[in-house]
């Protein structure tokens, strides 16, 4: 420790010793103590942290909207949701054996309408679309 | 509440369960629960972390509306690559400030905002009859002069001043050594120094509230 690295120290920090760094603390203050101008040396520093602990104080609270952190807490549910191959609608969802014969319908569907030379689109592939309906998947966050 | 269906054979998580046990857990055992698909788990980060990034993630972006989508990507980043996670190679803290600073700086490029070392702009505000700004003008204007700084000045006075993390764990996050990281406080420091004056903020006022504070290590 010397004049010039407790000089870094309380550029770089502050004046607030709690702030400099842990393995450095005592040798700057014993260093500091040998400064015939030491307070010219604090001052500077020590009106920056004023008002750094000024601004720290005033932008503490910070208010989330409602549903932020629900949102987040969500975030497993709607990426599992989005990696399914099949989506399934929200209303559809409390009904587990019409889930999954809707999934099984709406893959005949895709398959037969595939094979079969027609314009237009099966009756299956007709009734996967209508049970697939609209997807409601939430982003995350809302 | 209607119970959510997996067609792809995913496990249904428990709800409401084992908030005994993540309580009591470091965060890095948390984390290598949630690479296990433990959504419990991911909720307790959660709870431990989204309010103080989302402080951080204001202050550093200046927008509270920015901070909360930041932190709402960070959390997706936290659930999709849980499974990366190495245990003994990083503290989960330090990976998460470093996930929300690059978010903040990617965002702050994307927008184009530039900060310059030029000279502030003289504002429009004037003192009033006595020379002192009132207090609600004083703390937007100190907003005024931290949002400012340089996006790396800024990022190492949150990180050591509001976030008090040590030098070692701001550079790291910073992807800096120390020394660097000192080079940059201290720059930022001499910046908002020369902010506040030209913002006509009391010298004095801020000076003797700092004899206050150091006083106690003489």
């Amino acid at each position: 420790m010397n004049r010039k690295r407790l000089i870094t120290i309380i550029d770089s920090y502050g004046a607030d010793a709690a702030r400099w760094p842990e393995a450095e603390r005592a040798a700057a203050l014993a260093e500091l103590s040998r400064q015939p101008d030491a307070e010219a040396l604090l001052a500077p520093a020590g009106s920056v942290d004023a008002a750094l602990t000024r601004l720290k104080a005033e932008t503490a609270d910070m208010a989330l909207p409602p549903g932020f952190m629900a949102g987040l807490r969500s975030v497993p549910v709607t990426v599992r949701q989005r990696r399914g191959w099949i989506e399934v609608p929200d209303w559809l969802k409390a009904w587990p054996q019409l889930s999954s014969l809707a999934a099984a319908m709406m893959l005949a569907g895709f398959v037969v309408g595939t094979v079969l030379p027609t314009e237009q689109p099966t009756v299956e592939i007709e009734m996967g679309l209508a049970l697939y309906g609209t997807s409601s998947n939430s982003e995350v966050g809302s | 509440m209607a119970r959510l269906m997996y067609l792809k054979g995913d496990m249904p998580y428990a709800q409401g369960s084992g908030a005994a046990r993540g309580e009591e857990a470091t965060d890095e055992a948390l984390y290598e629960r949630v690479a296990g698909g433990d959504a419990q788990a991911y909720r307790t980060l959660v709870d431990r972390h989204a309010g103080p990034q989302a402080r951080y993630a204001r202050r550093l972006l200046g927008n509270a509306d920015d901070a909360q989508e930041v932190v709402q990507e960070a959390f997706l980043r936290v659930w999709r690559e849980a499974g990366r996670w190495q245990a003994g190679q990083a503290r989960f803290s330090t990976w998460l400030y470093k996930v929300v600073t690059n978010l903040c700086i990617d965002r702050k490029r994307r927008w184009r905002v530039l900060f310059t070392d030029a000279p502030p702009e003289e504002t429009d505000d004037a003192p009033g009859a006595d020379g002192q700004m009132m207090a609600a003008e004083q703390a937007a204007a100190l907003q005024d002069c931290l949002q400012e700084l340089a996006p790396r000045q800024k990022t190492a006075i949150l990180l050591c001043y509001f976030e008090e993390l040590s030098n070692r764990e701001a550079a790291e996050i910073m992807g800096l050594t120390v020394e660097a990281l000192e080079s940059l406080l201290t720059r930022g420091r001499q910046r908002l120094r020369g902010l506040l004056a030209g913002r006509g903020i009391d010298k004095t006022d801020w000076y003797n509230e700092s004899q206050e504070t150091h006083h106690h290590y003489r």
